[in-house]
C-alpha cells in the first residue's frame, strides 16, 4: 500500500519524529543535525550562535492572544531562547495564496513589526512568494533566526542529571485551546487566549544568573508538555517523575478540555518553557521567574529520576502511577 | 457542576480508599462500559488500589471500536466516487481499514453542524455523512438531519452507523460473566437512570452510574462493591447532578422523532437486534443505510487480533498476541488500537507503554 502523509506526521509526536529521523537524518545526516534540538549550536570564529527555522500555518490567522505574524515571531525567537541563547536576527518567508486582502497582510506584518521590537530581535532579509487561489491557506510564513550565545555552556539534553528538577514557567494548554475554539469548530465562548509571547528575555536573564545549573530547557508547542517531558529523557538512560497536582493548569482550560474529551498534557503552548535545573538551585530559580510577568505561574513539577529509564511517569493525587507517552494520536474532541 | 478532580475531603476519600482495597468478598468483574471511564481509570491509575478480588474490563463503549469491517468496507467504496465528499471525525481516518482512501473526497470535522455548511457550500457534491456514534451524539445528528430537511439540503446524507447502547447491554449480560457494570455515565445523561435500572434488575447485575471524574469514579467502585456484598441487583446514579432518572428527554424526543430502531451489526460481536437506529419514512431521502452483509466473520478478519473479545470484556488487551508487538498506536491493528477511546490504545498509553520501547 501506498504510504502518504498523514496530519499526524505535523502533529509533533512520535510519528513527526519519525519522519525526521528515518527521512531527513537518512538523507541530510551530520553532527549539527544530531544536536537535535530546538536549534542548532554553530561555532563562528570565537564565539557560537545558535541557529533555527520554523513554519507557521495556523487557522485561523488571527485569533484570541495572537497572530500568525506574532507566532511567527516568537516561535522561532523561543526555540532560540531555550538553547540559552539572544535572540537577535529573523528572516521572513511569505507563501501568499492569491485573492489575500491586502488589508490583512498588512495587519499580518504589522503584527511581526511589533512583536520583533517586544522580543528585541530584527527581521533582516526576507522572501514572498504568491500561488494561485485554492493552492494554499491563504497565507504561510517561514522564519529562520539567529541568536548569539553569551555564556559558554550548553542547554542541551546531555547536560541533565539524575535528581534534577523539572520546572515549568506557567500553565499548560491555552494555545492549542484557544485556537480550537476561534475555529469555531466547537460552539463555546470562552475567555481563554493564547499564550504567545517571547520568552527571550526572561530565560536569557536566567541563563546568565544561574550559569551552568541550567541544564535544559525547552519549549511544548506541538505535542506539549507530555512529549517534551519524553523528548528530554528519549537520548538519556534516565527518566523523570512528575506529579500531576503540581501541573498548573487555568481552570476554564480544564474546563474545556473535560467537555471535549482533550488532555491538556498534549496541547500546544507558545509561551512557556520546560526548565530542567540542578535541584540545589530550583527554589531560588522558581522565585526569581516569579518576578517575570510571562513566569508568575512558574512551578517546580517533578524531578528527574533514576528509575523509569526513558519514561515519564505522573504521580496521581492517589498516590498512583502512570505512564505519560508522547504525542501518537491526533487530539479530537471525543464523539462519545 | 464542580471542575477539576477533587470533590471530596481527603479523609472521606481515604476511607472510600481503604473500602474499596479492602474487599475481601468473591472475585468480582467489573465492566466500565465506557471508552471514557476506561481512559479515566487509567489516568488516575485507579486499577493500582483495586483488590486481588475485584476485576475490570472493559466494553462496547468506544462506537469506532464496535464498527465492524463489512462497514468500514461500505464506507470506502463512497470515497472512491468523486461525486462525494466525505465528512467524519477525525478518528476515522486512521484506522487500517482506511488507508489509501483518496484523502481529498475526506472532511475531518470536530462538530456534525459542519456538515450543514458543507453541504450548503458544495451543492453539486454529494455529502456523506459518516455518523458513527452513541445516543450521546445522536440526538445532535437528529437535529442536523431535521434542519437538512428544513433547508432542502438534498445533497446532505448521512451514513447512519449510530448504535443503541441499552440492546448490547442486555446482550453482553446474557453473554458475559460480569458481576457489576459502571454504566456510562454520558449515554446515562440523554437517557437517565430508569433504564439502566431495569437492566440490573433483569439480569441480577448490580450498577452505577459513574462520572469521570477521580472522586466520581472511587465514589461508583465503592458503592458497586457495597451493592455487590449486598446483593442488591439494583443501579444507583453517582452522577446525579447531570443525570436524571428519566433522562434528557429533550434529546429522547429528538430521536424519537427522526430515527427508528433496528438490527445492527457489531464488530466482535455480530448482530444484535434493535441495537441501531435508522431513519424514519419523513428523513429517508437523507439516509445511506450502511451495508449489513455479514461478511462471513462479523469479529475481524485479522486473525490473531483479539479486539473482538476485549469489547465484549473477555479479554484484556494485554492478553492480545499483538499487542504492543505488531500492533501499536503508530502501526495500528485493529480499531481498538486506533482511538482515544479504544481500550488497546489506552492500555498502551497509560500502563507500561508497550512490551517493546518504542524506540524513536
Amino acid at each position: 500500500m501506498k504510504r502518504v502523509i498523514e496530519l499526524l506526521h505535523g502533529s509533533g509526536g512520535i510519528q513527526s519524529r519519525v519522519l525526521i529521523e528515518e527521512l531527513f537524518y537518512k538523507y541530510f545526516d551530520n553532527t549539527y543535525l544530531r544536536q537535535n534540538s530546538d536549534a542548532v549550536y554553530l561555532e563562528m570564529g570565537q564565539g557560537r550562535i545558535a541557529f533555527t527555522t520554523d513554519s507557521y500555518v495556523v487557522t485561523p490567522l488571527f485569533f484570541p492572544g495572537g497572530d500568525i505574524g506574532k507566532l511567527a515571531v516568537y516561535g522561532t525567537v523561543n526555540d532560540l531562547a531555550v538553547r540559552g541563547s539572544q535572540p537577535l536576527y529573523l528572516s521572513c518567508s511569505m507563501i501568499i495564496e492569491e485573492g489575500l486582502e491586502l488589508t490583512v497582510l498588512e495587519k499580518v506584518v504589522e503584527s511581526m513589526h511589533l512583536a520583533s521590537k517586544e522580543a528585541g530581535v530584527q527581521i533582516v532579509t526576507g522572501d514572498t512568494k504568491v500561488v494561485p487561489n485554492g493552492k494554499g491557506d491563504s497565507l504561510y510564513i517561514n522564519t529562520a533566526g539567529i541568536g548569539i550565545m553569551r555564556h559558554k555552556r550548553s542547554i542541551s539534553p546531555s547536560e541533565i542529571r539524575a535528581e534534577d528538577d523539572v520546572i515549568i514557567t506557567g500553565s499548560i494548554g491555552e494555545h492549542e485551546i484557544a485556537l480550537l475554539l476561534a475555529r469555531e469548530e466547537v460552539p463555546l465562548k470562552t475567555r481563554i487566549t493564547s499564550d504567545c509571547a517571547p520568552l527571550g528575555r526572561m530565560l536569557n536573564t536566567l541563563c546568565e544568573e544561574f550559569e551552568g545549573q541550567i541544564h535544559m530547557m525547552r519549549d511544548p508547542t506541538r505535542g506539549g508538555l507530555a512529549t517534551v517531558l519524553n523528548e528530554i529523557i528519549s537520548s538519556s538512560e534516565l527518566g523523570i517523575e512528575i506529579e500531576k497536582s503540581k501541573i498548573p493548569i487555568q481552570a476554564c482550560v480544564q474546563g474545556v478540555c473535560e467537555l471535549l474529551g482533550i488532555d491538556p498534557f498534549y496541547s500546544a503552548n507558545e509561551g512557556k518553557a520546560v526548565i530542567v535545573c540542578d535541584a540545589r538551585i530550583s527554589h531560588q530559580l522558581l522565585k526569581r521567574l516569579h518576578t517575570f510577568e510571562l513566569g508568575r505561574g512558574a512551578a517546580i513539577i517533578g524531578k528527574v529520576v533514576k528509575v523509569h529509564k526513558k519514561k515519564v511517569w505522573v504521580k496521581t493525587k492517589l498516590g498512583t502511577y502512570y505512564v505519560l507517552a508522547p504525542l501518537s494520536t491526533l487530539q479530537v474532541p471525543r464523539i462519545c | 457542576m464542580r471542575l477539576g478532580e477533587e470533590l471530596l475531603e481527603d479523609a472521606t476519600r481515604s476511607k472510600v480508599i481503604d473500602y474499596i482495597s479492602h474487599y475481601e468478598g468473591p472475585k468480582i468483574r467489573i465492566m466500565e462500559v465506557c471508552g471514557s471511564h476506561t481512559k479515566a481509570i487509567s489516568e488516575y491509575g485507579l486499577t493500582q488500589i483495586l483488590p486481588p478480588t475485584m476485576e475490570l474490563v472493559s466494553g462496547p463503549g468506544c462506537p469506532i471500536c464496535v464498527t465492524p469491517d463489512a462497514y468500514l468496507i461500505d464506507i470506502r467504496s463512497y470515497c472512491q466516487d468523486e461525486k462525494n465528499i466525505i465528512v467524519c471525525f477525525g478518528d476515522l481516518l486512521r484506522l487500517p481499514q482506511m488507508q489509501g482512501i483518496n484523502r481529498k473526497r475526506v472532511r475531518m470535522i470536530y462538530s456534525s453542524l459542519e456538515c450543514l455548511k458543507i453541504a450548503a457550500a458544495y451543492p453539486d457534491k454529494q455529502v456523506i455523512f459518516i455518523a458513527i456514534a452513541f445516543e450521546t451524539t445522536a440526538p445532535l445528528i437528529a437535529w442536523v438531519i431535521k434542519k437538512a430537511k428544513a433547508l432542502n439540503l438534498l445533497n446532505l446524507k448521512v451514513w447512519c452507523g449510530l448504535k443503541r447502547m441499552i440492546p448490547v447491554l442486555n446482550w453482553i449480560s446474557n453473554q458475559e460473566n460480569i458481576q457489576g457494570y459502571l454504566y456510562p455515565g454520558h449515554v446515562a445523561v440523554i437517557l437517565g437512570e430508569k433504564i439502566f435500572t431495569q437492566i440490573s434488575i433483569d439480569y441480577g447485575i448490580p450498577g452505577v452510574i459513574a462520572g469521570f471524574k477521580m472522586d466520581e469514579l472511587l465514589v461508583a467502585l465503592a458503592r458497586l462493591i457495597a451493592l455487590c456484598v449486598e446483593g442488591k441487583a439494583t443501579c444507583t446514579n453517582e452522577y446525579g447532578n447531570v443525570v436524571s432518572s428519566e433522562g434528557n428527554i429533550l434529546a429522547q424526543n429528538q430521536m424519537r422523532e427522526v430515527f427508528e430502531t433496528r438490527e445492527s451489526l457489531w464488530r466482535g460481536i455480530g448482530k444484535v437486534p434493535f441495537s441501531g437506529y435508522g431513519m424514519k419514512e419523513a428523513y429517508k431521502n437523507f439516509e445511506i443505510i450502511p451495508s449489513n452483509e455479514e461478511t462471513g466473520d462479523s469479529y475481524n478478519k485479522m486473525g490473531l487480533c483479539l479486539c473482538g473479545l476485549v469489547v465484549r470484556g473477555r479479554k484484556k488487551p494485554q492478553e492480545c498476541p499483538l499487542w504492543g508487538e505488531s500492533c501499536t498506536p503508530m502501526h495500528p491493528q485493529g480499531a481498538c488500537m486506533v482511538t482515544v477511546e479504544g481500550a488497546c490504545a489506552i492500555a498502551y498509553h497509560f500502563k507500561e507503554g508497550g512490551k517493546n520501547e518504542e524506540s524513536y
